[in-house]
This record gives C-alpha cells, structure tokens and sequence, in this order.
C-alpha cells in the first residue's frame, strides 16, 4: 500500500518533539496497525503485551515522523523499531510459552467449522516457521506474511541483498515442499 | 511470484488468525492520540533507530551494468572508428606519393613542374594534447592537394609507423584497464559495497585522471557516495559535474541521484 504526506526536509535538525496526531500520522497507523501488532507477536510479545508495544512504537513514529525523509522503507523502519520495543518488553516467560499464546488472539472468521479451519492452516504456517531457523524464518516471515519487498528486508534486518534473496528463494521452496508433504500425508 | 492456492490460502489464514482483533483498532488509535497529544514522551525514544533506507534494487542494478557495458562497447566503437579514419589517408598518400615518384622517372625534363607539392608545404602535424589519443596529421593544405608524408616511400623506413602503431595499443590496453576498475567499482556498489567501489573509483583516478572513462568514473562515484549515506557530498559532487558537463548524457540521470521517489511511504512489494 502506497501512502502519500508530506514530510520535513532531509536537512532538518534533529528535534524530540512529537507530530501530533496528524493526517499522516492516522494514515500510517490505520494502514500499519495489522502489520506492527502481528510483528510484535512474531517477535514474542503475548496480545496484551503487542496491545502496549504498538503503542510505543506509533509514540515513537509520533515524535520521529518529521524526520522521515522519504526514504521508501516505512514498513523497513517500523520493523526497527518494533524490534527495539519488543526485546525491551518481553518478560519471564519463555518463548515456547508465548508461542502457544500465538492463537489465543480472536479470529474473524463467521462459523466455528472456518475457524478450525482456518487455525489449523495458521498452525500450519506456524509450524513450517518454527522448523526453519531464526534468520531464514524471519526473512520468510517478512516477505511472504507480510509482503515487504526484498530490499526492504535487506533494510530492516540489515543484510545485504543477495543473502534476502537468497534465504528467500530456500524458504518459498521449503514452504511448497512442505505444503505438499503435508498435503500426502491428509490425502492418506 | 505466482503461487498455489493452498499456499496462498495458508498464508492468508496465518495472518487472520495471528491478527489482531479489529475493533481493537479503533480503541488504539483513540489511545495512541490521547498519549501523543498529552506530549507523552515514549521511554525508548533516546533508543530509537533512525529511518532506514533502502538498497538499490538489482533491477536497477542490472540496467546500470547494461548501460555502461553499451556506453563502453560504443566508446570503443568510436575510437577504433577514428584510428581507421586516420590511417586511411595515410595509405592513401603512400601510393600517390610513389605514383609520383614513377611519372618523375618517365619525364626526364628537369624543367616540368611536380606533380605534387613538397611535404614541407603542405602537411603540419598537429599532436593533440590528449595522451591516449594517437598522434594525428591534419593537412592545412588546400582541397584537392595531394598529401604526402614526408620520407615515406617505405613504410619500414617511416619512423612514424612504430609511433603511430604503438599509442594504439596502449589505447587498447588502458580502456580494458578502465573497464576492469569500473567493473570492480560497479559490483561493490551492487553488492552493497560503497566503501569498496568508492576505493576502486579513487584508484582509477589516480591512474587515469583524464580517462575515457572519467565521466562514468564520477557518476558513479555519486552513486557510490548516495549509497553510503553520504548524500551532502554526493549533492556537491553532483552540482560540480553538471556545472563541468552541462552537454553530458548523464546530466540526466545525475539530477535525478540522491533523490528518493517522492510521495511514496515504501514501494510496491515484490
């Protein structure tokens, strides 16, 4: 999605103050709400926890949002910075423990037959992350989740493009192989 | 990339499922503007990472590599077309030039006028400054004269051929070695490498400061210089190029470096 505000010039000094709420600012947050609250979870963060994380992060965007410079890499940044709340606000608990909180977050879905099915599909998708390890899951999580693009990965996680591209084209075959196998062996 | 259903589907369902509630938008963001508006200061915000910015995409990459290899192969082209402009002339001179020679032994009149002009009078070398251009002979005779090299009915005994011959080869092998550190520079940039393109660019510069290649060599140079966060130099750099080059065709793209595609959050996801 394509979103369209202005912003400050590149050159402008560095300030701490906030935007306001501004057109641009409710924009960014309708458009990016899903995408940094799912990111949150991703990165550990039980509901509750991503509830508040995503607040920080459009706090944070509030106060550095005239300092954007239209760069192109918004969906990049927020990433930065969800990874920034997240790690300060994961707690005691461990990672399996948040994993099994993934599905306790309400779906929308209009009948309990599409909602089981539905979760098992998710699990599914869940499952094949967690088989894969961190650095691939995460650039498979991001491009296929979440459709960033290829450089904007590179951007967010700070690798050079060859290597997202490369993790990339692993993991989309991974994922078929893996769909396939899962698809034999409900066939049976 | 075009994929199955059922991958699709899977997908799509991972992010419902994994999604938040979406009534709980509306409350966040009545909440999100309560917190800014009361100039709420978030804890992390000394932590917080600066915009990030993207790479340049290997498409973009690609039709750069296209571009300059064409500009090359052109480059080339031209010069070789230049070098055989030169020589045919010269060739040309040689035979009118014993034909000459052959008509004065047939007329033993001493009192006939020559057939051609005295080298003296008629050709005078002009060397171009340009070091890697070869040397070449412009005639200021008048049209029609006959050119003629001077002492040359051999070409072995012309101390111009060797003289000639030789800044060809030197031509030659400068511009491979051109290209080779153009190359060089052109794959650190792609590999995301400006520090080691912008190395190979100063290195190519101190070896061939007035190159064929020098004005590719400071393009991209600005590219390299964008690349590595460093856009204030690149600005200057850039207006100093389309001060120096105005009659450039990479004016063009040169104004259009540095600069970010405007109204535009992030781009189109792949």
């Amino acid at each position: 999605m394509r979103l369209a505000f202005s912003t400050a010039h590149p050159m402008a000094s560095e300030r701490s103050e906030p935007a306001g709420v501004s057109e641009e600012l409710t924009a960014l947050f309708r458009a990016e709400y899903d995408f940094v609250w799912r990111v949150l979870r991703r990165l550990g963060l039980n509901g509750a926890e991503a509830d508040d994380g995503v607040q920080d992060v459009f706090l944070i965007v509030a106060h550095k949002l005239q300092h954007y410079d239209e760069r192109g890499a918004m969906r990049a940044w927020l990433y930065t910075i969800a990874r920034l709340v997240a790690a300060q606000t994961r707690r005691a608990s461990s990672r399996q423990q948040r994993k099994q909180q993934l599905f306790e977050s309400p779906a929308t879905y209009p009948d309990p037959q599409q909602l089981a099915e539905g979760r098992e599909l998710a699990q599914l998708v869940q499952r094949f992350m967690d088989g894969l390890d961190e650095r691939q899951g995460t650039v498979f999580y991001l491009s296929e989740v979440e459709g960033l693009s290829a450089p904007e990965i590179a951007a967010a996680l700070e690798l050079e493009l060859s290597t997202v591209l490369g993790r990339r084209r692993l993991s989309r075959k991974r994922f078929e192989a893996f769909l396939q196998r899962h698809s034999k062996r409900s066939d049976r | 990339m075009n994929r199955k259903p059922t991958t699709q589907s899977a997908l799509e369902h991972y992010r419902r499922v994994v999604g938040p509630d979406p009534a709980a938008r509306a409350r966040a963001l009545q909440e999100l503007t309560r917190r800014v508006s009361s100039g709420e200061q978030p804890p992390l915000l000394a932590h917080a990472p600066a915009p990030v910015r993207l790479p340049r995409s290997p498409v973009a990459w690609k039709a750069w590599l296209i571009m300059g290899t064409a500009g090359a192969i052109a480059l080339i082209a031209v010069r070789f077309w230049s070098v055989a402009a030169d020589r045919q002339p010269i060739l040309y001179q040689q035979h009118a030039a014993e034909s000459a020679s052959t008509q004065a032994s047939l007329q033993p009149s001493a009192s006939a006028p020559p057939a051609i002009a005295s080298p003296a009078e008629l050709v005078t070398p002009l060397i171009e400054s340009d070091p890697v251009r070869p040397p070449r002979v412009r005639s200021h005779a008048p049209a029609g004269a006959v050119h003629v090299r001077p002492a040359t009915h051999s070409m072995d005994a012309s101390p111009a051929t060797p003289a000639a011959e030789a800044p060809h080869a030197v031509v030659r092998s400068d511009l491979e070695e051109e290209m080779r550190l153009m190359g060089m520079a052109h794959d650190a940039l792609r590999d995301g490498q400006p520090e080691r393109a912008l190395q190979r660019l100063a290195e190519h510069a101190a070896r061939f400061p007035d190159g064929v290649l020098a004005q590719s060599r400071q393009v991209t140079r600005i590219m390299a210089l964008c690349q590595a966060g460093k856009t204030e130099a690149a600005r200057e750099e850039a207006r100093r190029f389309l001060e120096s080059a105005s009659g450039s065709p990479y004016t063009a793209r040169v104004r259009t470096l540095c600069r970010e595609p405007s109204n535009s959050l992030h781009p189109q996801t792949q």
